[in-house]
């Protein structure tokens, strides 16, 4: 047994000679995780650590970042930090449904084209080109435009014009799965498709879909900051779009309003890459 | 010829190779050999023992993780730890050949094998590419391609093989080493593909009279060819000798491991004589036996009447437009057992795959359990697939990298909702036990496990449903040869106590010595031979079953050459350019104009028990009267012995 055993020993050398490379990527995921999950946190925790209500009147307009309005107040007097952490919690929120729903699209459409193939392959594949082929941006202002501003309406655009990356990405990773023998040992002990599916396919894809979730997140709190900078975002949501947006008109007289909702966006986006970077190189690499 | 008291040519002593990893021993923990001038010297041991890390020290390789903290190794009087690297390139071109296990990733994709061939000549050389491109012709021949010139401009992909480890033997060869270090140079070859390597290295070693260091897990290919042996384990010499003296007298434990790996293959078929099975209570057949087609009575068992485990009748798989098996017919009997024998290409998969009914371009007729597979809707296909269960190739691959063992095993179970999930659980441990393995594995992943461990749990997931029939697909041949024996056992074991019956497939005959009652063997999707393993291993009549026996290594050193071998030419086409009439004629010594033109079919032989599919089925004996180099016909031998 004992030499059985030893078998496994240049395997797991072999293994721990890539891990030794990858030190670089353990710290990135740290950095990675402390943004993303830093303005995460705070938007969670939003009525508690911010201050006063960021829709509310507090203070004198367009005032320095101070210990009572820490980054400072924009033209009406609204407090910039109570702001930026309700905010947090939009940009979340609404990353976090749209990259929950994309995935739902994307893994469904993946798994079903890559595993049972010919025609529902060819089928599924034309439609995720279509929406692949639809112009995103544009799509959700003509949405906007027609009924009204919403955060609902722009969850629901937007997710449904960005599964399609990753129905591609999880497909081609099901087509090299299927090939597998662990597949065919599966169907040879009598299981069904959705057995098949469930049971052998989506643990093997769930490291990619993880990655490309994050990514998503990222991306939609983009777009969704670009809609609220361009003023087309829910005036009654406080979102770091719609702050950046508002504090560029001052942006000679008063830096803070458009420096710190930036800050913000990139800083999650950053740490949302990051993060996807490491884990995508981690799971590369063997577990 | 080799002079004991000569210095040696290559000298290792007390080598130690460490990891960087922490936790881990020493890789090569203080071992020491010598190599003399023009001697072969055998090193063998089970993966992981030190082999090839030994080697790459000597070439100045090792990992980038590796590091040398001992030791001393000395070539022709330099000493390699302390050379500079112009020395060490120098040497490795030049003194030292080297071949390595996996041709085809020691090939570049994108180059013509030919170039490559060129390439690596005028670096060693300094000279133009151009000019070595006779030189470079030259030893391809010499490595005993047939067309070097219409080879040399083809890709690595087209190459089989055997041909693309003879093109690195040749770059190997270009400085004319003085040692050529080969790294298991056949694991990854057909059979009769290996016997033609070894006889080819046998034949350069002799004419060259260069020292080979051959590394090796196979004790048959040492056998074949070595003059002395060291065993490495764990990183440690154990063992060294003649090798006539070490296969006598094994002392360590992991040689005689080793040698108890090699199935011995003589009486392995008489031994065995069931009665009945302890657990189900079930009298059994004692013999399995395989029925050709359109023969009444021919095979068929005094004690039939009992429903066979599988039958297959007239079964051919077509991929587009070729055909992968072409009308094959097999019977089990319940409880019996069936060597399915040959080599790549031969459709033994594709077989076991349509036999579970996972191949769609199948036709014919397959009955398991009296159910017929290709005809059944889902519903009765997952009914069968309760009864029929497969050994897959590869245990790295049929286990799901992501899922732990013990959930691996209980699929079946749960696949057929037959149990709940806290007793799948507590059946995947008592099934792991079944096997040999402690039932805590249940909770490991795959990775944790070696290749061994591996089959076992492929084993043990294929009886959680306690099918009638167990289809085993090559399940060795991922795996030391010194692993096979405790498997071939629990096999064996398991047949006994649980009557299930046997389809095992696989190229090597002593494997399937070992455990079968017949055989059938197959070529190109057909099969050429069948009957009982007794009539067939003792008298085999088709001369590709012939050749396949002889091609197989010698089990000790003193039996070599003392049949005369049959070295077959080539290898085996493509099946979607298979010859036409026998598909056998493009490598056979026998063929007449007769087998282009028509299929042979399989008919019975001497005895009723055994068919043959040749036009010019051989009586024993003959094996060793005709030899491919003795006959004057097209595309002879293409090199001498």
């Amino acid at each position: 047994m004992s030499d059985v055993r030893r078998e496994a020993t240049p395997e797991h050398a072999r293994v721990s000679i890539l891990r030794g490379s990858s030190d670089g990527g353990t710290r990135s995921a740290a950095v990675g995780a402390l943004l993303a999950g830093g303005t995460l946190a705070l938007g969670i925790s939003a009525p508690w650590v911010s201050p006063f209500d960021p829709l509310a009147i507090v203070g004198p307009s367009l005032s320095p970042p101070s210990l009572q309005h820490l980054l400072g107040t924009d033209a009406l007097g609204r407090d910039l930090w109570s702001g930026i952490v309700w905010g947090a919690r939009a940009s979340w929120l609404i990353g976090l449904t749209t990259a929950l729903m994309t995935a739902a699209i994307g893994v469904l459409v993946g798994i079903a084209s890559g595993l049972r193939g010919g025609r529902t392959d060819h089928v599924l594949m034309r439609v995720t080109e279509f929406f692949q082929a639809l112009p995103r941006f544009f799509l959700v202002i003509l949405v906007l435009a027609m009924f009204g501003a919403g955060m609902d309406r722009v969850v629901l655009v937007l997710a449904l014009t960005s599964w399609t990356g990753l129905a591609r990405v999880v497909r081609s990773e099901v087509m090299s799965l299927r090939e597998h023998d662990f597949v065919a040992a599966a169907r040879a002990a009598g299981a069904t498709e959705l057995q098949v599916a469930v049971g052998e396919i989506l643990p093997n894809v769930l490291p990619v879909v993880t990655v490309l979730f994050g990514l998503t997140v990222g991306r939609v709190m983009l777009i969704e900051a670009s809609l609220s900078f361009l003023g087309l975002g829910d005036p009654s949501v406080v979102s770091w779009g719609a702050l950046a947006g508002q504090g560029q008109a001052f942006l000679r007289s008063a830096w803070w309003l458009a420096t710190f909702p930036g800050a913000a966006i990139a800083a999650s986006v950053l740490g949302l890459n990051l993060l996807g970077d490491a884990l995508n190189e981690r799971w590369a690499t063997g577990e | 010829m080799i002079d004991a008291q000569q210095a040696p040519l290559l000298s290792i002593e007390n080598l130690v190779v460490t990891f960087d990893t922490p936790g881990h021993g020493p890789a090569v923990d203080g071992a020491s050999l010598d190599v003399r001038g023009g001697e072969v010297v055998g090193l063998v041991g089970s993966s992981g023992a030190g082999k090839s890390l030994t080697a790459l020290a000597v070439l100045g390789l090792l990992p980038p993780s590796a590091r040398v903290t001992q030791g001393s190794i000395r070539f022709a009087g330099v000493d390699v730890l302390k050379a500079d690297q112009e020395t060490l390139r120098r040497l490795r071109g030049q003194e030292v050949g080297t071949v390595f296990q996996d041709p085809l990733s020691a090939l570049h994709p994108c180059m013509p094998v030919g170039a490559q061939v060129i390439e690596g000549l005028a670096w060693n050389r300094g000279s133009r590419l151009a000019r070595e491109r006779g030189t470079a012709a030259a030893l391809l021949r010499d490595v005993g391609l047939p067309d070097p010139d219409v080879w040399s401009s083809r890709y690595p992909h087209e190459w089989s093989g055997g041909m693309r480890q003879r093109a690195l033997m040749a770059t190997a060869l270009a400085q004319d080493p003085s040692l050529l270090i080969v790294d298991e140079p056949t694991t990854a070859l057909d059979v009769t593909t290996q016997a033609q390597l070894l006889e080819l290295l046998r034949g350069l070693q002799a004419d060259r009279g260069m020292a080979v260091l051959l590394i090796t897990h196979d004790l048959g290919v040492v056998a074949e060819l070595a003059d002395r042996l060291y065993v490495m384990d764990a990183g440690r010499v154990v063992e060294s000798g003649s090798v006539g003296d070490v296969f006598d007298h094994a002392r360590h434990p992991a040689t005689r491991f080793l040698v108890r790996g090699r199935v011995p293959s003589r009486d392995a078929t008489h031994r065995r004589s069931r009665t009945e099975s302890p657990t189900l209570g079930k009298t059994l057949d004692v013999h399995a036996v395989v029925a050709p087609p359109g023969d009444a009575g021919l095979g068929v068992d005094t004690t039939a009447g009992e429903a066979p485990a599988l039958e297959v009748q007239d079964l051919s798989v077509r991929f587009g437009g070729t055909r992968a098996v072409a009308s094959v017919d097999l019977l089990i009997r319940e409880g019996g057992a069936l060597g399915l024998v040959g080599e790549s290409g031969c459709g033994k998969s594709t077989i076991a795959r349509a036999i579970v009914g996972l191949e769609a371009g199948a036709t014919g007729r397959i009955r398991v359990d009296g159910r017929d597979v290709l005809t059944a809707s889902p519903s009765e296909l997952r009914k069968i697939r309760r009864i029929v269960q497969v050994v897959w190739q590869d245990p790295h691959a049929s286990l799901n990298p992501r899922r732990s063992v013990g959930w691996a095993v209980a699929r079946p179970l749960r696949v057929h909702r037959l149990i709940g999930r806290t007793k799948a659980r507590l059946r995947a441990r008592e099934l792991l036990e079944r096997v040999g393995l402690p039932g805590f594995y249940a909770s490991r992943r795959p990775h944790e496990l070696s290749g061994g461990e591996r089959q076992r749990v492929a084993i043990a997931r294929a009886l959680a449903l306690q099918p009638r029939l167990l289809v085993l697909d090559e399940p060795f041949s991922a795996l030391d040869a010194a692993l096979r024996a405790g498997l071939l056992q629990l096999l064996d074991e398991l047949r006994r106590e649980l009557g299930v019956a046997y389809l095992l497939i696989s190229h090597d005959l002593s494997v399937v010595r070992a455990i079968v009652e017949t055989v059938a063997v197959a070529y190109l999707g057909r099969v050429v031979e069948q009957g009982r393993a007794t009539t067939v291993f003792s008298r085999p009549a088709h001369p590709y079953t012939q050749a396949l026996f002889s091609a197989t290594p010698v089990d000790h050193p003193r039996d070599r050459g003392s049949a005369a071998r049959i070295i077959l030419d080539g290898e085996v086409p493509s099946a979607a350019r298979r010859p036409s009439g026998c598909a056998f004629r493009t490598r056979c010594w026998k063929a007449q104009t007769a087998c282009v033109e028509r299929v042979p079919d399989l008919l019975s032989h001497l005895d009723a028990d055994h068919a043959v599919a040749c036009l010019f089925p051989g009586a024993e004996g003959e094996a060793d009267i005709l030899r491919p180099g003795s006959l004057p016909h097209e595309g002879a031998a293409p090199y001498n012995r």
